[in-house]
């Protein structure tokens, strides 16, 4: 388990505040759970703990080197699904082709390995992703609602991989609306509304007895 | 990606062959649209270059022009038919010696229903006299060119001085003697021509020649070698011998050779 | 009229050396420029596309509107520059071929830049995120969105070789029209046009355009190609 401090994070957006931290501390457990209501700022969140979102007075204290997020709907490359992990040789150099195989197979991917990776159904260019994130060697991943448009059995599927990896030692950040699926994967959640990390605890205490207003509120309002 | 360095070598390669064909000698001469189109040059030129071995490249433009390009040093030869414009480059310094090549004459060309009436007179100031005060249309080449620095002599000798934005009647194309005899023969109006470019021309429409013979409108043509000594990389002694051979008995029997129909178009009369 | 039409289209068909020449030097230069136009333009096109640095929008500015300027302007501009009174004049190459490529690049690659740059400007907002979170350093980011893009780049490309194929100003005033040695299609086209004989600068056109056809069929086929294999 490690610890990511954020301090000093504004967001703004057509002068919305979408995030405000001041200082807080997010404990990162095997697989944690980023919820919130749309537009509370999860997306931006992981973005921002990702480096996809950078700005001079931030601060961001993040123990974990080799981290990856992996997209809502990550758009591919115009080339074969081999060649869009293949990419990954620019920056992995000591990459093999033989671990690209490896881990395609893995992720039961091997029927598809030279198609066009633009024509893949949602849940197989989500396992895509997933797998390329997993081969850049990523120790933490950040998963914005990576089932969000799948079908169930797609679902099950990446649920499945996720739970797999969590098993290696691969730490999970993911943001979620799906209370079922949070239930099923998550130890820990972080609750974020208004822009602002409103409260941090594991699942069952946080569905069962929840501290804050908001939370209550975000609870009832999605049961 | 071994793609794009064969695409890379490509360029390379295509643009080396580009430049193999530099290999053979060669002279730029700056010349005038009228030669040009009397298809004079296409007859001469590949006999010259296979008695000399060297290749003549030929640029052309009004006669200003061509001197201009003399000037600049961007031709090591000029050849054009303008006395008063060609004499200016020799004091100038732009050149060191004038020799005469060839003369031809200019001809006045108009509609067949001539409405200035100017076919009765053989007289080319006459003529002129009579379209500017018939007002009827006249095409002239505004453009520095020999064939342009004549017309105006010949209006500044009649005391008329034509200005195409008063007079409606004068038309100033600013172009070669061909695109300027297509807007005469698509109005339908008078203009001054030389008869090489004359005889060369295809698209006559119903243009007819209306006064020729007259002594003022004889043409000579003279050809200079631009000073070596204001610019050090003029070919020069490629650049003198085709001006000796132009000159000399093979030469001025060659251009007394080019015929289009039976017709000659330029007479030789070098000065031996 | 239809008398000089069928005139040149017979004469079309039995071309004779000279008029291959012609085109072989139009397509010399022109491909070249193309060329040039694409290894300077399409990487610069990327950058103004995806890096932001003080001075990008000037520069954006800038190749669009190179990008339309008449070509006889950059005629002018590269005979003052290639003339022996000129800066480079020491090169000798003004009336050659090397000087037309010259000219004619600086047709192409403000073209082909400022068309390159809007395709993949569209393309960025969609890689922009996958790409940054593979952490791709610059060059590397525009290796990739210029493949990704390709097939669009294909039109960029094609209207690049479009603009110095067919124009005249450039060419004409740098290359001088020289018999066998700079006369292209568009210029023998003027000169034909000027010494009366329309027939012969009909063939020259019909030609011209079926070069132009063939270009933008490719193009169509390209589009259609990559459609169906990519979606």
């Amino acid at each position: 388990m490690a610890d990511i401090t954020l301090t000093n994070i504004q967001i703004v957006h057509n002068h919305r505040a979408i995030l405000n931290i001041s200082n807080k501390k997010i404990q990162c457990q095997s697989i944690t759970g980023v919820i919130g209501a749309n537009g509370s700022g999860k997306s931006t969140l992981l973005k921002v703990i990702a480096g996809l979102i950078h700005q001079s007075n931030f601060e961001l204290l993040n123990p974990y080197k080799d981290l990856v997020m992996v997209l809502h709907q990550t758009p591919m490359i115009k080339m074969s699904v081999y060649q869009n992990l293949r990419l990954l040789k620019d920056v992995c150099p000591q990459l093999t082709n033989d671990r690209i195989e490896q881990v395609i197979k893995e992720f039961h991917l091997d029927h598809l390995i030279n198609q066009p990776a633009t024509k893949l159904s949602a849940g197989e260019k989500q396992r895509l992703a997933l797998a390329r994130a997993y081969l850049m060697g990523a120790k933490l991943l950040l998963l914005d609602e990576p089932t969000a448009s799948l079908d169930p059995a797609s679902t099950l599927l990446i649920e499945s991989k996720i739970l797999e990896l969590a098993k290696t030692g691969i730490h999970f950040l993911m943001a979620s609306h799906d209370f079922a699926q949070v239930k099923r994967l998550c130890h820990d959640v972080v609750f974020i509304a208004d822009g602002q990390i409103q409260e941090q605890s594991s699942t069952n205490l946080f569905f069962s007895s929840p501290q804050t207003t908001a939370a209550k509120n975000f609870i009832a309002l999605h049961l | 990606m071994r793609w794009l360095r064969a695409f890379i070598n490509g360029i390379f390669i295509t643009i080396a062959l580009t430049q193999i064909s530099l290999a053979q000698k060669n002279i730029i001469v700056s010349s005038t649209t009228s030669t040009e189109q009397s298809g004079l040059f296409n007859y001469l030129l590949p006999i010259y270059e296979k008695t000399s071995g060297i290749q003549v490249k030929v640029i052309a433009v009004g006669t200003g022009q061509a001197l201009d390009i003399g000037r600049r040093g961007d031709a090591d030869v000029v050849f054009v038919h303008d006395r008063v414009a060609e004499e200016k480059f020799l004091t100038e310094g732009f050149s060191r010696k004038r020799y005469e090549v060839m003369y031809n004459d200019f001809i006045l060309i108009g509609p067949e229903n001539d409405p200035a009436k100017i076919a009765v007179t053989n007289s080319v100031q006459k003529a002129f006299e009579l379209i500017a005060h018939t007002k009827s249309n006249f095409v002239s080449r505004g453009d520095k060119s020999g064939t342009n620095a004549a017309e105006l002599r010949y209006w500044k000798d009649v005391n008329i001085e034509p200005n195409s934005q008063r007079d409606t009647w004068y038309k100033e194309t600013g172009s070669g003697m061909g695109a300027s005899l297509n807007t005469a023969s698509a109005m339908g109006a008078y203009i001054l021509t030389d008869r090489g470019t004359w005889i060369a021309f295809k698209n006559r429409g119903n243009l007819k020649i209306l006064v020729q013979g007259d002594p003022k409108l004889f043409n000579q043509y003279g050809v200079m070698l631009v000073n070596p000594d204001k610019y050090s990389h003029i070919k020069k002694e490629e650049g003198q011998s085709f001006i000796n051979w132009l000159i000399s008995p093979n030469g001025q029997k060659t251009i007394a050779g080019y015929q289009i129909n039976g017709e000659q178009l330029f007479f030789p009369n070098a000065k031996p | 009229m239809w008398e000089t039409i069928h005139q040149a289209c017979l004469a079309v068909i039995y071309l004779d050396s000279d008029v291959w020449q012609i085109v072989f030097t139009s397509l010399k230069v022109s491909i070249t420029a193309l060329m040039v136009g694409t290894i300077l333009g399409l990487p610069f096109g990327a950058i103004l596309a995806i890096a932001h640095f003080p001075g990008r929008d000037v520069l954006i500015t800038l190749i669009n509107t190179l990008m339309n300027v008449p070509t006889v302007i950059i005629g002018v501009l590269v005979y003052l520059l290639l003339s022996r009174s000129g800066p480079l004049g020491y090169l000798g190459i003004l009336f050659t071929v090397p000087g037309m490529i010259i000219a004619q690049s600086l047709l192409t690659t403000p073209l082909i830049a400022a068309i390159s740059r809007q395709i993949i400007s569209d393309a960025w907002q969609i890689h922009r995120e996958p790409f940054l979170s593979l952490r791709l350093k610059l060059f590397q980011q525009i290796k990739w969105i210029l493949w990704d893009c390709r097939f669009s780049l294909i039109i960029a490309l094609l209207a690049g070789f479009g603009r110095a194929i067919s124009e005249v100003g450039a060419v004409m005033i740098v290359g001088g029209n020289i018999a066998h040695h700079t006369r292209t299609m568009t210029t023998a086209i003027t000169l034909e046009t000027n010494k009366g004989d329309l027939s012969l600068a009909l063939s020259l056109g019909i030609v011209l355009i079926l070069v132009v056809l063939m270009v933008n069929l490719f193009a169509f086929l390209t589009k259609k190609m990559s459609e169906q294999k990519y979606g």
